[in-house]
């Protein structure tokens, strides 16, 4: 599925308004807990994580709390190793990016909206359409044998990100491509946790 | 043999170890940046620690959250003692868990998937 962009910009080039004011994230329809749109670095992960823990732990047990955090860590830390715009920060790289999380009426929904690559589309769309296509029995089996191939890998992420997303939130992943010029894409991707 | 002494981050644990008692604590939440990079040492540690001829470690997991790429580094780290393990040595991990948290004890049995080493799941009242 692609989105009809009318302004073709990257998703750095958006405003907060913009990002919340696209299809995929009106369809959400919740309140905004957190909004962030710039370099995702694990200083920004680290500290809006502590704000949404501390929101959430006001209303849910801890069971939900971690869930919740956890599927924030993944989506976010993707963006800062993997977004395809990046920021030198002191010679290393940081990913750029945007997160949002909605408080629903069903739950909490987050979103994060990143640029990739034509070829990472292809891989990203590939990836997740394997998971949504998997009970919970395939989805445990997948993480087995993804964590065999990572054992010998040396990348920073573990590629388990998305199976530990699906997992946790037991909703299939969410997503949607929109064109932002020059065979780039930006990357909505949105995951739903249900509750009560 | 020297000891590790790491105080805990917002986001890394705390990591003891204590060689006289033959032991390990990690102690914490963990979602670093680099996973791979934050663990090296431990895992060094423990390969020089069993190298030098000791016989026996048991290293101490409270972890109540840990993101994937940490989870790739525990299982390097499991898959170091379950070498040693069968090479004899008396290797030990305790994993504890939370029962305030319903996935806590799963999320710490995944991680023993496929491993040989000798283990314990206990459950705390909180980490």
């Amino acid at each position: 599925m692609n989105l009809v962009s009318q302004t073709n910009k990257q998703v750095m080039e958006k405003t907060i308004e913009e990002l919340l004011s696209t299809d995929f994230v009106k369809d959400i329809n919740g309140n905004t807990m957190i909004a962030f749109n710039g370099v995702m670095s694990q200083d920004v992960i680290v500290g809006l994580g502590e704000v949404l823990r501390s929101e959430l732990h006001h209303s849910h047990p801890l069971t939900i709390v971690n869930r919740i955090f956890a599927i924030y860590v993944e989506m976010t830390q993707n963006i800062l190793h993997y977004s395809n715009s990046k920021a030198d920060s002191n010679g290393k790289e940081i990913g750029l990016g945007s997160v949002l999380v909605f408080n629903t009426p069903d739950g909490y929904n987050l979103v994060t909206v990143n640029q990739v690559s034509e070829h990472q589309k292809a891989l990203l769309t590939k990836k997740c359409e394997l998971i949504n296509s998997m009970n919970e029995d395939e989805l445990k089996d997948h993480y087995l044998q993804k964590r065999r191939q990572s054992a010998e890998s040396e990348s920073k992420g573990a590629g388990l990100g998305f199976i530990d997303i699906a997992r946790r939130s037991g909703q299939p992943i969410v997503y949607s491509f929109e064109s932002s010029g020059d065979s780039k894409f930006n990357f909505y991707l949105s995951s739903k946790i249900l509750i009560g | 043999m020297e000891n590790l002494n790491l105080e805990a981050t917002k986001y890394t644990p705390e990591i003891k170890t204590d060689s006289g008692n033959a032991e390990i604590r990690i102690y914490g939440s963990s979602y670093p940046e680099n996973a791979n990079e934050f663990y090296r040492p431990v895992s060094e540690w423990i390969e020089n620690f069993l190298d030098e001829g000791n016989h026996k470690l048991t290293v101490n997991f409270y972890i109540y959250y840990f993101n994937t790429s940490t989870s790739k580094s525990f299982l390097n780290i499991l898959e170091i003692l379950e070498k040693y393990s069968e090479q004899g040595k008396d290797i030990n991990v305790n994993w504890y868990y939370t029962e305030d948290d319903e996935d806590s004890l799963d999320n710490g049995e995944r991680l023993f998937m496929e491993i040989d080493v000798n283990y314990q799941l206990i459950p705390v009242d909180s980490i």
